[in-house]
């Protein structure tokens, strides 16, 4: 920051610039103001008071109306309260109601001259004392400016830091980010309150004195005090210049970091909505997957089950024949059982018969020939009875050549 | 094989006692067809041999013989019922490890109707699971 050009209602803000830096600057250039000094600062040269962005005052704007201010009387500078919308951050827009008659800007410069000419020669002491209270206007104003400037170069870097925390934690700082910005502003605001107290202090002393110095002129102290606003004006216009590019800057500077915290923010949520896209397509995918082993699995097992119960039927139904054959065969088996045993039982009573039958022939044939030696002869009825026996032995012989 | 006639016609000539032939011509009127069977034939020769018997015993009684104390008699009456007794033994055991393959068979058969009837049960499952 330099002071090249005193009299350029400019603000030459160079964001390059250092804090301690422009501190030193101002400190040096506005620190310690000397009579007919006037209040400047070195601003960028395209940018004034004038500056087409300042077009409509909204609540909280910087007023000054020269028009209505007299000797002695504070100026009416309404307090800096700027609300800067999280999201959206318009440019602040002030709008600076200046007097267009009787203060003109080229007029400044001259009655400025010519009110330190006058009061230098003619005043010598009320002189040095509007002097004072001048350099204090001007070091207020130079505070002004320091601190629009302050709050331009801080302000990047607690939007920085906001910005950071909402890269850092996508989800929900953004609202931390917001608060870190809201609190930024407050603390440049609260600094362009604590100016303009400053500023109003100082005019109501300047008031004064210019009450003073007009009485001691013999000159009206509206005429005084008009010039004196004059160059209040200037040097507030000067100040609230400054602060209002510097606003503009912190805006833009909020802005642009809004914009990177967004498109961050904007990254993130797209990175977590394409992960949660992907993870939802594998999952779909291993539904699928799943779903398919799963179905592949049933049919084989179903398969498997019918295959099995096919020849848990086949092996049922041919046991059920082989019992059924194996019932049969063991019916016909004790069927040829019993019918072989009766078979043998009936052959043995039959040769049982033979045999005694025999036996008792064979008794009667050798008792008979007892009693043929001993010459008797046997009954007729045993004779009969014999031959009764002999044909029914007879039968059974003719029988025996029968086959069954 | 002996047809009827041919069983009449040596009936015939045997000459038997009425009774005899009163119980031969029955069993022949019981046989159907002109053919005799086997049991015919069997009861047949069982008639005869007791007609045998009872005359031999009639004759024996005449000359004095006393059949029922021969020794070779009451060894072949011994002889008789121990064959007897053998086959009965031996077709009892063979029925007894029938009884016991019948009993196998029916248990086997319980097994697989018991099975049987678990898969019914799988199809009615799995065919309530289809639905």
């Amino acid at each position: 920051m330099s002071t090249e050009n005193p009299t350029d209602n400019s603000l030459d803000f160079d964001p390059n610039v250092s804090y301690a830096e422009a501190q030193a600057a101002l400190t040096d250039s506005y620190g310690a103001g000397t009579q007919g000094e006037t209040a400047a600062v070195d601003m960028d040269p395209t940018v004034t008071h004038e500056s087409p962005q300042v077009e409509q005052g909204t609540e909280g704007d910087v007023v000054v109306d020269p028009e209505t201010a007299d000797a002695g009387e504070a100026v009416p500078v309404q307090s800096v309260d700027i609300e800067l919308p999280i999201g959206e951050i318009e440019p602040a827009q002030i709008e600076i109601l200046r007097s267009s008659g009787e203060v003109e800007r080229n007029e400044e410069a001259s009655g400025i001259e010519e009110f330190k000419t006058g009061v230098k020669q003619r005043f010598g002491g009320m002189l040095s004392r509007a002097g004072d209270l001048w350099s204090k206007v001007k070091g207020a104003t130079a505070n002004a400016a320091w601190m629009g400037a302050y709050g331009a170069y801080k302000a990047p870097s607690v939007i920085a830091e906001g910005v950071a925390a909402g890269f850092s934690a996508v989800a929900d700082t953004s609202e931390r980010a917001a608060e870190k910005i809201i609190s930024g502003v407050e603390g440049v605001r609260d600094s362009g309150r604590a100016f303009v107290t400053d500023a109003r202090e100082a005019a109501g002393e300047v008031g004064g004195a210019i009450k003073e110095a007009a009485a001691d002129m013999g000159r009206d102290a509206a005429f005084v005090g008009r010039k004196v606003v004059g160059g209040i004006e200037t040097a507030a216009l000067v100040g609230v210049g400054a602060g209002i590019l510097a606003s503009e800057m912190g805006g833009k500077a909020i802005n642009a970091s809004l914009e990177l915290g967004k498109r961050g923010l904007d990254a993130g949520e797209q990175f977590i909505r394409s992960s949660i896209e992907t993870a939802k397509q594998k999952k779909e995918q291993a539904l699928q997957k799943m779903a398919a082993m799963k179905a592949s699995s049933i049919a084989a097992a179903t398969s498997v089950t019918h295959a099995a119960e096919s020849k848990t039927v086949e092996a049922v139904n041919g046991g059920k024949e082989m019992i059924a054959n194996a019932v049969t065969s063991v019916a016909e088996a004790a069927t040829a059982l019993k019918e072989r045993a009766e078979s043998r039982a009936k052959s043995a009573w039959e040769t049982l018969k033979n045999k005694g039958n025999m036996i008792k022939r064979g008794l009667i044939m050798a008792k008979v020939g007892y009693h043929e030696s001993q010459g008797k002869r046997i009954s007729d009825k045993a004779g009969l009875a014999f031959a009764k026996a002999n044909k029914a032995r007879a039968g059974l012989a003719a029988l025996a050549t029968t086959p069954a | 094989m002996l047809k009827k006639i041919e069983m009449l016609e040596l009936l015939r000539t045997l000459e038997f006692d009425s009774e005899a032939m009163t119980r031969i011509l029955a069993i022949i009127d019981g046989v159907e067809g002109d053919i005799l069977d086997a049991d015919a034939l069997h009861d047949i020769k069982t008639i005869l041999l007791e007609e045998e018997e009872k005359a031999l015993d009639d004759a024996a009684a005449e000359v004095g013989v006393d059949v029922t104390k021969d020794p070779a008699i009451k060894a072949a009456q011994a002889e008789y019922k121990a064959e007897v007794e053998d086959i009965r033994s031996e077709y009892e055991s063979d029925m007894r490890e029938i009884d016991d393959a019948m009993d196998k068979l029916e248990l086997a058969d319980s097994e697989l109707t018991h099975v049987t009837e678990v898969i019914q049960i799988i199809e009615i499952t799995e065919s309530i699971k289809a639905s």
